[in-house]
């Protein structure tokens, strides 16, 4: 899949310059469906408030929690929105953050006014001992972790229902892949996403608009090795490669468009090389081919796809540009036709345009030309029914036919929320194993969250090894940061060699979820029995854990016991930093209107700018959260080792 | 179009920025926008863009539109 080309974002560009928007949204929503990914993504996104002006777009809000970046994705589904006339708008979640987020009733979650919540933790994240085969299925560690899983799963779900009734999608739990060695873990222990998904499944049949997705399905289609993209993964917790982005963003989609607005109703489609290979006016029945085989192979496959939707609900019509009698002797006497006539309710061949039939089997049917999927092979055809009836939906069918059924089954629009007869046996028979013994619907509570999160914190003071990262934290770091100092690695070199001057803390973090790295930093400034916050910013990936508290926490005792006397700090506000306005009023500063280490800093001297103490005297230090431990530097550890 | 002009393109549409808007050489202190997720979008789209992948220890220290023109140019 390549960039959308110059050529192309000029004519698009030129259409909504000179004012003719439904020509610009038409072809818009042509490139959308056909090259997605990322910089088109964010190309076409420009136009969305013109689009809106010019013909209102229906909105459609939602909070996506996730266990990994969607950063990435969000442009992506918002473009797709696109296509079908919706603005979608888009709150994410902290990293990591859903539990908190769901199980807390005051979390940012709640406070805010969604359409719908999407729900995305990968198996690696839920149950990352088992992913990795560290452990095993059979051995008591390995149930642990499963059934500490499905206990999570279970209370922010039940959380979820109690404080809200929005649709949830949740993301389905995917396999692990292919590991080679016969007897290797994975079989045994994929019983446990397996596990995890029928539970989804029994959730879901117990709850009224909660829906699980077929994110293993995806996967899988796709490939792993081909979707997994590990470089990034290391890098960003970026899971799906770029290759794939827009894959994973249409099967979203799926769940979240039919949310926002009705299915379609009737698919209309062509027939010359659109059902069958091929011009029956020309070739006759003979001439015609319906196969999957050859060069021109395919239509099968798209018959078979389209009697599927006819199965499921869909209504079928043709618009074809044929005599009335061609058209029906090639459905009622092709041997190898798949639909018969009986499966289309309308069949409009004549040499009328193809709008005039489309509104045609519309007004028939009496429904809205919003109820229309259009298939046709000929662009031409198609650009002049997106530009006449934009209400319709026109699918961007590639040139090879054997790809026209992933064209169809690839438009959201066709995607309906039900759940099968299947999944609801496949739950009963879940419930009936005794598998799941807890009762739904009791809300978990966070305390319990935070104790089974098994957190725990290394602080140490920046060295060679850590610089570089400091450094980026202070670059990287927006939303929990007081100062918003940025720093180099010269600058962070620099406050560790004053000794005197300046002290530094640096925070590693690991929980039963893994490793999270180095995720928080402070500079603290020090002058005569005095100390100043120079900078204090931690990683979103763990905000809510209570990990900013233990660093105050920290940060007060050393200083107290190196007899310090005051703790100051401003806090400067800034556009991103809102999560972290309260921290020094939660931890027992005092807000003042002068101090001495402060004035002296230019940088702190602005309007949005406000002053806190902490008497390091006092009793009342900020608390250490009793849900962590601290662990031995291990920086110190090396040291010794090195001495 | 050239290799630079491409990596100007793709950077406009990550940073949401005009090409007029983009100074002589972009960096995170000219750039508001550019932040750690842009950072990473701009890395996707841009391997995606020339069908290469980027040194994973170097993309983080590619802090400008010309060191990312020189780092692609190495892969090329």
């Amino acid at each position: 899949m390549t960039v959308l080309d110059a050529e192309t974002k000029q004519r698009i560009q030129s259409y909504f310059d000179s004012g003719d928007i439904t020509a610009g949204h038409a072809a818009l929503k042509q490139s959308i469906q056909k090259d997605l990914n990322l910089a088109t993504a964010e190309w076409a996104l420009q136009f969305v408030e013109l689009l809106d002006q010019h013909q209102r777009l229906t909105r459609f809000n939602i909070a996506m929690l996730r266990s990994y970046t969607l950063e990435v994705t969000e442009p992506l589904l918002k473009a797709i929105a696109l296509v079908y006339d919706v603005k979608l708008d888009i709150w994410l979640g902290e990293f990591n953050a859903f539990a908190q987020e769901m199980i807390i009733p005051e979390s940012a979650l709640y406070k805010q006014s969604f359409d719908a919540v999407y729900l995305g933790i990968l198996s690696r994240d839920i149950c990352p001992l088992l992913w990795d085969g560290e452990i095993t299925l059979e051995q008591e560690e390995g149930k642990n972790e499963f059934e500490k899983a499905q206990d999570l799963l279970e209370s922010i779900v039940s959380s979820f229902r109690a404080y809200s009734s929005l649709p949830l999608i949740v993301q389905g739990f995917e396999q692990i892949p292919y590991q080679g060695p016969a007897q290797s873990f994975d079989k045994i222990n994929n019983k446990a996403f397996a596990g995890l998904q029928d539970n989804l499944l029994a959730i879901v049949t117990d709850n009224k608009s909660i829906y699980t997705t077929n994110y293993n399905e995806l996967v899988s289609y796709h490939g792993y090795n081909e979707w997994f993209d590990v470089k990034k993964w290391r890098q960003a917790s970026q899971n799906v490669s770029a290759k794939h982005l827009g894959d994973f963003a249409f099967s979203i989609m799926h769940y979240i468009l039919p949310l926002a607005i009705a299915p379609a109703k009737v698919i209309v489609t062509d027939l010359d090389n659109t059902l069958w290979h091929g011009v029956i006016g020309e070739d006759g029945v003979e001439g015609i081919k319906i196969s999957d085989k050859g060069k021109n192979g395919g239509h099968r496959s798209y018959q078979q796809c389209l009697k599927e939707f006819r199965r499921s609900g869909f209504l079928l019509a043709v618009a074809s540009k044929n005599n009335l009698e061609d058209a029906e002797n090639g459905i009622d006497n092709h041997p190898d036709m798949l639909l018969s006539k009986e499966d289309f309710t309308l069949i409009k061949a004549n040499w009328d345009d193809k709008a005039k039939n489309i509104q045609a089997i519309a007004d028939e049917l009496n429904l809205g030309l919003g109820s229309v999927i259009f298939v046709d092979d000929n662009p031409l055809e198609r650009e002049a029914v997106a530009r006449t009836l934009p209400e319709v939906t026109v699918i961007e069918l590639p040139e090879t036919p054997s790809e026209y059924k992933r064209a169809l089954l690839k438009c959201p629009r066709l995607s309906m929320l039900v759940t099968s007869a299947e999944d609801k046996n496949k739950a009963q028979q879940y419930k009936d194993e005794g598998r799941r013994k807890k009762a739904m619907a009791k809300a978990g509570d966070l305390s319990s969250f935070l104790q089974d999160l098994d957190m725990r914190l290394e602080i140490a003071e920046v060295s060679d090894s850590t610089l570089a990262r400091s450094a980026q934290l202070t670059q990287k770091t927006n939303q929990f940061n007081v100062t918003t100092f940025r720093y180099t690695e010269n600058d962070i070199q620099g406050f560790i060699k004053e000794i005197d001057k300046y002290k530094t803390f640096i925070v590693h973090a690991r929980d039963r979820f893994g490793d999270h790295g180095w995720i928080a930093l402070a500079i603290v400034k020090l002058e005569d029995h005095k100390a100043m916050l120079d900078s204090f910013l931690m990683s979103c990936r763990v905000l809510g854990r209570g990990v900013e508290s233990a660093l105050l926490s920290y940060i007060a005792r050393d200083l107290k016991n190196q007899n310090f006397t005051e703790l100051q700090a401003a806090l400067i506000s800034t556009k991103k930093n809102e999560p972290s306005r309260d921290v020094f009023e939660r931890h027992g500063f005092a807000r003042v209107d002068e101090l001495s280490l402060v004035a002296a800093d230019k940088r702190m001297n602005n309007d949005g700018t406000s002053l806190w103490i902490l008497d390091l005297q006092s009793q009342d230090l900020p608390i250490f959260p009793t849900w962590i431990n601290l662990e031995t530097s291990s920086e110190k550890l090396n040291q010794k080792e090195a001495v | 179009m050239s290799t630079e002009d491409r990596v100007k393109e793709v950077f406009c549409s990550i940073m949401d920025i005009t090409s007029d808007e983009l100074p002589e050489d972009a960096t995170p202190d000219t750039i508001e926008s550019w932040d750690s997720i842009r950072h990473l979008k701009l890395v996707l789209a841009l391997e995606e863009e020339f069908d290469i992948e980027l040194d994973e220890d170097e993309v983080d220290g590619l802090l400008s539109v010309s060191q990312f023109v020189q780092a692609i140019e190495a892969e090329l």
